[in-house]
């Protein structure tokens, strides 16, 4: 099977200005993600990978080098990728459901159809008591259910994870990489994980993409097979390869996390 | 106060609750605590009032000066008589809340476009920064030039005293709205109006109730300083009439009725604030 490109990522460099300095986030990243794999980017903090994200979205306008999405170069967020954030910026004066509701409120998709089908959503995440509470209300794991809930109402087929669990605790963190990892296998959607916890982007993705220090480029790129296949996110922690592949992303990690010598 | 109240209110044991005798103690003593508090009140004022009457009666202090609460009561009794005691409470309270409407509109307004465009806030920055620093106060004869010795005046000077500051804090407000939660409604596609109405706005109304609060106090200190410079009514022109005729009575009596006034203004707008976090559910 011929594997589609999803994103395509050319000799891109990111550069922010400010007053006192200027900060090089990415230097001259090249990288090639496929219809429907699951990539985790990992690496070290401060190293460029929610600047890379927020390119992709079309967030942020590239200095140099360019992105396509289905072969189009990115101008603007389109409505076909879903980005979530570190937090979930629920919005304090909105109940649950008008907060899961807000993407589509922006688009102009907003109708009893859209709307019913938010709700079942937000049922199937256990959250079908909460519709009418506000955020304040709820746990850190719930509302980011209900955040994912908000990004996957518009259906995006491209979806763009920003250290979704970081502000979680480890037990929620489990849970929720194992039912997020779940829904996305099921929907069969393209998703960039970005992450700095090894075992996470271990265990969720076909692929696991390693950042360097920033300025941030690629410099390494696994893909990962086992020998009986995996069930769930959890499964993958048990499998004889994990342990390798940790331990190897584990040593790529070191041996970049440093500051890059000038080239 | 109102907020203790209010838990209390909530802590009061239903019948046959099962609180322990030490907190039923505690919201007993709580209780007696908060009635000695209201009780003392009202005794400090019923003395203070009886007081003055007494030393005015005793002719220790000269009631040409100091007028006395039975010559007051009667100014007031006898301008309720007459219709006048509506009319110039309904002028001050109009002036005030015309003042107080246009000038948070206004503000919010300006403070709008100012975040619309980046460039026209920093280029504003200074000018209001200055205008903001005169006593508004000061800008009455030129209203009155302007505006001729009439009500337009008046509530111009209301205005002016509400609308820079009101257009400070909201911009402030505008400005500390967290960029993620902007940035969130970007990944969306939102435009600049959507951003405006979806996340600013929402986000600051607090902010704008604050702004609210303190535009009532200014815009009556601002619809007061209108009726001593130009007007035929309004307890601002009862006040300065008076003291002109040397009719102390009629001065406090106006003093009273402002402070009344005042209390109102603030009570309402005390009101306005809780259903604005009401409908806000923290
Ligand atoms: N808006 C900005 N202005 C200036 N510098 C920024 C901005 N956003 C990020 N940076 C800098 O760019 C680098 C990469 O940031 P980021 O992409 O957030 O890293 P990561 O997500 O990998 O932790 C960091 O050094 C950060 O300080
Ligand atoms: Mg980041």
């Amino acid at each position: 099977m011929v594997k589609q490109p999803k994103v395509v990522i050319n000799g891109l460099w990111m550069t922010y200005h400010t007053l006192k300095e200027e900060i090089h986030a990415i230097m001259d990243l090249n990288l090639i993600i496929y219809e429907k794999e699951f990539v985790s980017i990992v690496g070290p903090s401060g190293c460029g990978k929610s600047t890379l994200l927020s390119l992709i979205a079309g967030l942020l306008r590239p200095s140099r080098g360019s992105i396509t999405v289905d072969g189009k170069e990115i101008r603007a967020p389109l409505p076909s990728v879903g980005y979530m954030l570190q937090q979930d910026y629920l919005y304090e004066w909105r109940t649950i459901l008008q907060n899961a509701v807000l993407g589509l409120e922006v688009r102009g998709r907003k109708n009893p159809q859209s709307i019913k089908r938010v709700i079942d959503q937000l049922t199937d995440m256990g959250l079908g008591d909460f519709l009418h509470s506000y955020p304040g209300q709820l746990s850190g794991g719930m509302r980011q259910r209900a955040a994912l809930v908000r990004t996957l109402a518009l259906e995006p087929d491209l979806l763009l994870l920003d250290e979704p669990f970081s502000a979680l605790d480890y037990q929620t963190r489990l849970n929720l990489e194992e039912e997020l990892g779940g829904i996305l296998h099921r929907l069969g959607r393209t998703v960039i994980l970005v992450t700095h916890d090894i075992a996470e982007a271990i265990s969720m993705s076909d692929r696991v993409v390693v950042m360097s220090q920033r300025p941030g480029t690629i410099v390494a790129d696994h893909r990962l097979d086992y020998a009986n296949n995996p069930s769930s996110a959890l499964a993958v922690r048990e499998t004889p390869e994990f342990g390798g592949y940790f331990e190897t992303i584990w040593k790529e990690l070191q041996d970049h996390g440093g500051e890059r010598k000038k080239l | 106060m109102a907020e203790s109240e209010k838990n209390f209110r909530v802590l009061s044991p239903p019948a046959g609750s099962a609180f322990s005798p030490e907190h039923l103690q505690y919201l007993r003593r709580w209780k007696r605590d908060r009635i000695l508090i209201t009780v003392t009140r009202w005794a400090i004022l019923l003395i203070l009032v009886l007081g003055w009457e007494a030393l005015a009666r005793l002719e220790w202090i000269n009631t040409f000066v100091t007028s006395q609460p039975s010559r007051v009561w009667g100014v007031i009794v006898q301008m309720y008589s007459s219709g006048e005691l509506w009319y110039h409470l309904g002028v001050t309270v109009g002036e005030t809340i015309a003042g107080f409407v246009l000038g948070t509109l206004g503000g919010v307004l300006i403070a709008i476009l100012l975040w619309w465009s980046p460039f026209w806030s920093r280029t504003a920055e200074p000018f209001i920064v200055v205008i903001n620093s005169i006593p508004k106060v000061a800008l009455g004869p030129i209203f009155i030039v302007w505006l001729g010795t009439n009500i337009q005046a008046i509530v111009a000077m209301a205005i002016t005293v509400s609308i820079i500051v009101t257009v400070l804090m909201v911009f402030t407000g505008f400005q500390e709205v967290d960029e993620n939660k902007i940035k969130l409604l970007r990944t969306f596609g939102a435009t600049k109006a959507q951003v405006l109405t979806k996340v600013v706005l929402p986000a600051t109304i607090p902010t704008i109730v604050g702004a609210v609060k303190v535009n009532v106090g200014l815009s009556l200190v601002g619809t007061i300083v209108g009726e001593f410079l130009v007007a035929k009514a309004g307890l601002g022109f009862l006040i300065v009439y008076g003291g002109q005729v040397f009719n102390m009575s009629l001065v406090m009596a106006g003093v009273i009725l402002l402070m009344l006034v005042s209390t109102l203004l603030y009570y309402v707008v005390t009101r306005l604030e809780a259903a604005a976090q009401m409908s806000r559910a923290r």
